[in-house]
């Protein structure tokens, strides 16, 4: 039976824990620090040589399996999947093993953060070569006791089997021997059909801990001596604390202390003021008697509608290209018809379930973290730098995360745990009110998306022009380059337009904003995927027919546009309107039907069909529920809520205002899944981007109205 | 401060508290009860949901003086090993995804399924629109309800 550990324990603690005596055949990585690329080693062995590094996989004498799972689990299913790649590899059940949440080292674990869906895409082979060596050197192992080759032997469930007599030896009986043997340098990968675990639906085993109240998130998390703290931040970003009243804080029983905080946003801080107390409830109730007045004399106050104005007169500038096909100019010189139109989406608040909070102890030189974060390596590296000392010193411990959505990969509140910590000379707790959550950002950036189409005689697209205005994220990191600027993510490469070019005007605000999930696709594949519906309108065709026709090389799209279509029952209920939308991001190509029809005189979303192709996957039923859940979070951005600002303050603060899709508003939802041999995909963003545009065209269907300012009121429509 | 009794999970414990504090905060920083979450603290989300004498109630904004003749019943109540049928049908149709927001869920849907043997799309629609889960988990929701319902109308758990 697999034991799940759901504290993160030491290297040392662990093995203790997992109750592995004697030997131990460890199986990691080790990362060359230049460039060369990264070795599977049998670890007994490299410490020997003297190679330093932590390892994914744990065989003990007593054949207990460990298995270590790298990444932060936040809902996406990692916890369970990337032990599955190297289980299916080692040929081992995922009922057999025990899986430990890693701590952050990169020397260890390479790449450890989730984030642009890419958890399958990096570790899909890494991680099975990993299993499949270990495998090998228990076959090695098995063949020299037994005095045969090793194409005698084959693996299977946690024994190495002698293929002539059918005699048999446990992994934790090969162990030992195993344990001396250098790791073999090339490794034979399974192929698709050989796969027992990869690709079926297995129960996701971190479950069982999320209905029984048992699973540990960081807001659960306890330290000796810590105190806990809520901050007042300035309400608006780059205000300062003038002064403030503590007297009537200070009488607030259990409230210990109030001091001014910091917390680093990219290029700037975020100033607030700190109660400090003995439990959460008295550190608010302390918070709500603090009297702070801010500095806001050097902050230019935003208003949302300025904001919006300012970025539709930016969008008459050429800006920045980004890419260019054929000749653009002459394209157009050459249309005959035209379209064009202009797409607005808001800024959005990530507004994971947990409230940001995390636990951070600065004492003596060192660091330790305890939190739910999405970026173990990257938190690592900047807490070094802020506190000026060594990576080594920094320990990050990982709990489960109550969602994330991007916003948990950032480094602010880890470093502001750090400023505070060291203050105080303690650890400290921060949790964030939902208010805090809210308002503070960073936001999903709004963006106004401007197109222009050109269409031949025959209706044929032959040019177009994409512009894009909004804050580009990499630009708010000190020493960017702001004249670079990345592609419009979601705008569909795939199209055969024999002229386009697309820009990108970047906008400065002091607004801080983040990836939010699926980040610029679910922007940007709103608008592409609207305007495409309106380019097929103009060239007189049907949506589906007219996405395949500038798709002819495209099989992987074209297969499934004709599955949608088949699956959506498209167009076949006339008291209804479809509208479909495919969009290309994080290495999947995902496409959705969206039903709608008006019942006493009310729209509403009656069914989405989803088909996706990621590629070769680890468990269908985690991309079913990922597409779900990207879908109704799609809903919200849709045609639920917005963060806008007035006088520089986000006005939405909890979810009264700040509405979130809830379980009446849920449609039917269908998932199907393209099944090939293509590289894995990513699936925790790819199901979002088409669903506003297939909502939106779905509109258009039954309504003759063209949606083209997000969000909508799906009442008025 | 005052010297409150409560009754939790069929066990009583004395806590020496602002008889103003929340619930939740009681249950979770004084008793160390984690498994009830802190998602708004106005009663929007559902995430701190317990039962008080069988009903559900957001514990976020109940005054833990309010609670002290009552039986209280946290998700560490319903069962520890996973044996109730919604815990079940949770586990086969595979419910949560980060799973934050689910302790709350369970006690919305125990608490409708005490009352309502057998509910429809509808009953569940509003029993449940006081949770709300950013992962997007209801359509499988929807479904664990009507599989709990089902198994314990057929005494098949």
């Amino acid at each position: 039976m697999m034991e799940l550990t759901k504290k993160t324990l030491s290297r040392r603690g662990f093995i203790k824990a997992s109750g592995m005596a004697g030997t131990v055949l460890a199986v990691g990585y080790y990362f060359p620090s230049f460039g060369k690329e990264a070795k599977v080693v049998n670890a007994n062995l490299a410490k020997a040589e003297g190679i330093e590094l932590n390892q994914f996989i744990y065989i003990g004498q007593d054949g207990k399996i460990t298995i270590i799972a790298h990444r932060p689990e936040m809902g996406q299913g990692v916890y369970q999947s990337m032990p599955t790649l190297i289980a299916e590899e080692l040929e081992v059940n995922l009922d057999d093993i025990n899986i430990v949440q890693a701590p952050a080292n990169q020397d260890a674990y390479g790449h450890q953060q989730v984030g642009g869906s890419s958890s399958v895409r990096l570790s899909w082979e890494p991680s099975r070569k990993m299993g499949a060596t270990a495998r090998e050197m228990l076959i090695m192992a098995a063949a020299n006791q037994w005095g045969v080759s090793t194409n005698e032997c084959y693996a299977s469930e946690g024994y190495v089997i002698n293929r002539t007599n059918k005699s048999k030896l446990s992994y934790g009986e090969l162990v030992e021997s195993a344990s001396k043997l250098k790791a073999p340098s090339e490794v034979k990968l399974k192929e698709k059909k050989d796969f027992k675990i990869l690709g079926k639906p297995l129960h996701r085993k971190d479950l069982p801990l999320k209905t029984n109240g048992v699973a540990s998130f960081g807001i659960d998390m306890e330290v000796p001596e810590m105190v806990y703290a809520s901050i007042d931040r300035s309400p608006v970003f780059q205000g300062k604390v003038k002064s403030f009243d503590d007297s009537e804080t200070m009488k607030v029983p259990g409230v210990q202390k109030v001091i001014k905080s910091e917390m680093p946003v990219f290029k700037h801080t975020r100033f607030g003021v700190a109660v400090i107390a003995d439990n959460y409830w008295s550190a608010l109730q302390g918070r709500k008697a603090l009297k702070v007045e801010w500095d806001e004399s050097e902050v230019e106050l935003l208003d949302n509608e300025k904001i919006f104005q300012q970025y539709r007169e930016e969008s008459k500038k050429d800006g920045i290209v980004a890419d260019e096909q054929g000749d653009v100019k002459k394209g157009m010189s050459e249309a005959k018809k035209f379209v064009e139109a202009t797409y607005e989406c808001p800024f959005e608040a990530h507004s994971p379930m947990e409230p940001m909070n995390i636990i951070v102890s600065v004492k003596d030189k060192k660091c330790e973290l305890w939190g739910p974060i999405q970026s173990p390596n990257w938190i690592r590296r900047s807490l070094a730098e802020y506190l000026e000392i060594p990576v080594e010193n920094v320990t990050i411990n990982v709990s489960f995360l109550g969602g994330g959505f991007g916003r948990r990969a950032f480094t602010d509140f880890p470093l502001e745990g750090a400023y505070l910590s060291k203050q105080l000379g303690k650890p400290v707790k921060i949790v964030w009110t939902r208010e805090d959550d809210t308002t503070q950002g960073p936001f999903r950036p709004a963006t106004v998306n401007v197109f222009k189409a050109g269409l031949a005689d025959n209706g044929k697209l032959i040019a177009m022009e994409k512009k894009g205005v909004y804050q580009e994220l990499r630009h708010q990191f000190p020493g960017s380059d702001e004249t670079k600027v990345g592609k419009l993510e979601g705008a569909n490469k795939a199209y055969e337009i024999p002229n386009s070019i697309e820009r990108i005007v970047p906008q400065n605000l002091p607004i801080p904003v983040m990836w939010w999930r699926s980040v610029y696709a679910s922007t940007n594949g709103f608008a592409y995927e609207a305007f495409i519906d309106e380019v097929a309108e103009a060239s007189g065709k049907d949506p589906i027919d007219f996405r395949m026709s500038i798709l002819e090389n495209e099989s992987r799209y074209t297969e499934i546009l004709k599955k949608l279509k088949e699956k959506s029952d498209w167009k076949k209920d006339s008291n209804s309107g479809y509208g479909v939308a495919i969009v290309e991001s994080f290495g999947s190509i995902c496409g959705q039907v969206v039903q709608v029809k008006k019942t006493d005189g009310e729209l509403k979303v009656e069914k989405v069909t989803a088909v996706i192709d990621c590629g070769m996957y680890i468990n269908p039923d985690t991309i079913v529920a990922q597409i779900e859940g990207s879908i109704i979070m799609g809903m919200q951005a849709a045609y639920k809520s917005e963060i806008t600002f007035k006088n520089g303050r986000a006005e939405q603060q909890n979810f009264d205002k700040y509405k979130m899709p809830r379980i009446p508003d849920t449609p039917a939802i269908a998932v199907h899944i393209m099944e090939n041999e293509e590289a894995p995909g990513g699936v925790g963003e790819p199901g979002l981007p088409p669903f506003a545009p297939a909502l939106a065209n779905a509109i258009f269907n039954e309504s003759g109205k063209r949606i083209r300012k997000l969000p909508f009121n799906l009442k008025e429509v | 401060m005052a010297r409150i009794t409560l009754n939790i999970n069929g066990k009583d414990h004395e806590v020496d508290v602002d008889p103003q504090m929340p619930l939740l905060w009681v249950v979770r920083d004084h008793l160390g009860m984690k498994g009830s979450k802190f998602g708004c603290g106005i009663a929007q989300c559902g995430a701190c949901t317990m039962h008080l004498n069988g009903t559900a109630v957001r514990t976020c904004v109940f005054p833990v003086s309010a609670a002290a003749n009552g039986k209280i019943t946290t998700i560490e109540g319903v069962s520890e090993n996973n044996d109730h049928p919604i815990q079940q049908a949770w586990i086969e149709e595979q419910v949560p995804q980060c799973g934050y927001c689910q302790s709350g869920q369970i006690m919305s849907a125990t608490s409708l399924l005490s009352r309502n043997s057998d509910p429809s799309d509808r009953d569940i629609d509003m029993a449940m629109q006081g949770n709300i889960c950013r992962c997007g988990t209801y359509p499988r929701i929807r479904n664990a309800i009507k599989k709990a319902a089902k198994k314990m109308n057929d005494g098949t758990y």
